[in-house]
């Protein structure tokens, strides 16, 4: 079995999700991993958009890949799959939120684990190399739930198409621009406060 | 920084501060060797939350998995970071029943009435295999769970 890194180095744009799709469906590892390298940096911020622990995104994340290896010979279109692991990234959190609260409805669920991360440590700030970095870090932390989680899936790595920030957020692509316009000038603010003091 | 530059350099804060961790990355690389397509997907169809069966530890649940051939009823608990599965096929039948996980597969058998259980098994995601010895002998799977 090869570590996946050889699949890591393949220019992200020459990847294409039908044949990714239709070879890793018939046991493909290379492709298989390649679809992983891909939609790694999706999976995890949409479970982390749940400020869920990172024990607990990390089951979310397992579960998403094992469901894609579950159903890979039935994805009808292939070039939504970013959108498929979107939404079942989505469901397997908030499956998670519902089985350990599980008296909450999830709307409740939503509010209450709005916001994500924030308070950087030490270790966090260690990986950040400037301060100009650790400032955003900062700035991020403060910013409300929604904001964070939207953020998160907008400037994943590696980048995503629109319609698959469409399909991870679950917003209409219309209201994206907006919202995530709003929220970096929230985030410019409140990185300036910070860079100042 | 214009809107852009403040985005790509968030893009980087995000990668560095938060990166996947890389123990679940590799799990992911090697989930394809779970890729199963000669078995029949059992699909949950439901999740109903039971009373609580234990004065400690989670409630269980009973879920429900069907394909056109069989159903597979699991109550599912959970108390000290260990799982109790009790099964039943119907129909009832004998069977060879594995239970996978990440950290290992679990081999039982199904008596006559199509009952099975399993104690002792690690927190995490699961699924149900099914080698049922009736003439049409195809295998089923349950879809992957979380107890």
């Amino acid at each position: 079995m090869t570590t996946g890194l050889e699949a890591t180095i393949c220019d992200v744009a020459d990847f294409d999700p039908v044949a990714a799709v239709a070879a890793a469906a018939s046991g493909d590892q290379r492709a298989w991993e390649a679809i992983v390298s891909a939609y790694s940096g999706l999976v995890w911020a949409v479970a982390r958009g749940y400020r869920l622990p990172a024990a607990d995104a990390a089951d979310v994340f397992q579960g998403t890949w094992l469901r894609l290896v579950e159903h890979l010979g039935d994805i009808r279109d292939a070039t939504k799959l970013g959108g498929w692991l979107a939404t079942a990234a989505r469901r397997e959190a908030l499956a998670l939120l519902r089985r350990t609260s599980r008296s909450l409805p999830v709307d409740d669920l939503e509010a209450m684990f709005g916001a994500v991360g924030g308070t950087s440590t030490a270790v966090e700030d260690e990986l950040l190399r400037t301060e100009e970095h650790q400032a955003v870090w900062q700035a991020f932390g403060q910013m409300s739930g929604n904001c964070q989680r939207l953020l998160r899936v907008v400037f994943a790595d590696p980048p995503l198409r629109y319609e698959e920030i469409s399909a991870a957020l679950d917003m209409p692509m219309g209201s994206i621009g907006p919202t995530r316009l709003r929220c970096l000038a929230t985030l410019r603010a409140l990185f300036t406060q910070t860079a100042a003091n | 920084m214009n809107d852009e530059e403040l985005g790509e350099v968030l893009r980087a804060v995000l990668a560095a501060a938060d990166p996947v961790p890389q123990a679940a990355l590799q799990a992911a690389y090697e989930s394809i060797g779970w890729r199963d397509p000669d078995s029949q997907l059992a699909l949950l169809d439901s999740d109903p939350m039971l009373q609580p069966a234990h004065l400690r530890g989670r409630p269980s649940r009973l879920l429900t998995f069907r394909t056109g051939s069989i159903v597979i009823d699991l109550e599912v608990s959970e108390a000290d970071g260990q799982v109790r599965l009790l099964g039943q096929l119907d129909p009832p039948q004998a069977a060879d029943v594995v239970v996978q996980s990440a950290s290992g597969s679990r081999d039982l058998q199904a008596d006559n009435q199509g009952r099975f259980a399993a104690e002792g098994l690690p927190d995490g995601w699961m699924r149900v295999l099914v080698a049922s010895g009736n003439a049409e002998g195809a295998r089923v799977t349950t879809e992957w769970f979380r107890p």
